[in-house]
């Protein structure tokens, strides 16, 4: 996937040096940073984007940054589907939401770490409670009968 | 290792998701006939410190980090059975709080971290002589279990090309491996000396 993105690089840019080509800056592209927990950054990882509702032809392919960053310019509003990958098995699946206007995208909001390391804390504790309580209550009713 | 959703195909969802939801209920049956319930809040207590040690994870230098599973000490300390269900458990809370993993490839996550990190992991264990090196070898083979199960089903999705990617995997998961193994095998040292009621197989 890095190979063909590079020859697409090379590709498109071996077209800039042969004519002459006008530019026009864009703005309002779409961007994500994706990093570890530890919060390093998932530098150098291939990126897929596909259109709303397409799921086998990508829009485009590339790969993030060495600040783990990417940006794409989406051509029509509805909800994006970014995959990131660094090849050893971890990343993710995104989903950019590109409203009518363009301008917003939405992103899931959360609880800070120490909230989630909590909360984690709390269900694995819930789930071996209730555990404990159901086979102490098992066995005595086994012992009475 | 901890593979989100969208990256596996749905033959390899399904198939993966079923093989952990049987042994399971496998391990769930075998361990409620003979479990006390002073037991339990053991397990549980083990259950967050996994949950805690996955959550840190360091740098290697080569773009990506890693981290302990601690697989290997539940299963030494309390056999596989009760170590899969305890790495269950943290797993799923790690997939609904900081998407280690999606909910749907848990499945998946469970059968290459909890099923080759506990009952592949003490199989070795079990089976070579010599219970200090046993442990170090433990460790370093399911690594590389590990990252064979976690190629395969990528490779099957269609997500990586399955040679090169068994390459990198075995190479990092191995060391990671090997890395617990060692560590598992220094904590065992200390609780052999401190609590040695704890440890029923390993001495």
């Amino acid at each position: 996937m890095r190979a063909i993105s590079l020859l697409g690089l090379l590709v498109l840019t071996s077209g800039l040096l042969g004519h002459g080509v006008s530019h026009i800056l864009l703005r309002d592209a779409y961007g994500i940073q994706v990093s570890y927990e530890d919060g390093n950054p998932l530098a150098f990882a291939d990126v897929e984007i596909f259109r709303p509702l397409e799921t086998e032809m990508e829009f485009q392919t590339g790969m993030t940054d060495e600040n783990g960053r990417f940006m794409f310019k989406p051509d029509t509003s509805g909800s994006w589907t970014m995959k990131v990958s660094d090849g050893l098995g971890h990343g993710k699946v995104i989903e950019v939401i590109v409203d009518e206007v363009n301008t917003t995208a939405s992103c899931e909001g959360s609880l800070s770490r120490l909230q989630k390391i909590i909360s984690g804390l709390g269900y694995i504790l819930f789930i071996f409670s209730g555990w404990y309580l159901i086979t102490r209550w098992r066995q005595e009713k086994h012992a009475h009968s | 290792m901890h593979i989100p959703d969208g990256f596996l195909s749905t033959p390899v969802t399904l198939a993966t998701s079923g093989i952990s939801a049987a042994t399971l209920t496998y391990s769930f049956n075998k361990i409620n006939q003979s479990i006390k319930p002073e037991q339990i809040p053991l397990m549980g207590l083990l259950a967050s410190f996994v949950f805690m040690i996955q959550l840190f994870s360091f740098p290697i230098g080569v773009g990506t980090s890693i981290h302990l599973t601690g697989a290997l000490l539940i299963s030494i300390l309390l056999g596989p059975v009760s170590g899969f269900i305890i790495m269950t458990v943290s797993l799923l809370a790690l997939a609904l709080l900081f998407q280690h993993g999606g909910l749907f490839s848990l499945g998946a996550n469970v059968l290459n971290m909890a099923f080759v990190g506990c009952f592949v992991a003490y199989g070795i264990y079990r089976l070579i002589p010599g219970k200090r090196l046993a442990l170090v070898l433990a460790g370093l083979l399911s690594g590389v279990a590990s990252a064979i199960f976690c190629a395969t089903e990528l490779a099957l999705s269609g997500m990586l090309d399955l040679s090169s990617a068994l390459k990198t995997m075995i190479l990092i998961y191995g060391s990671t491996g090997l890395i617990e193994g060692i560590i598992t095998l220094l904590i065992l040292d200390f609780l052999l000396k401190v609590k040695p009621d704890l440890l029923r197989v390993y001495s």
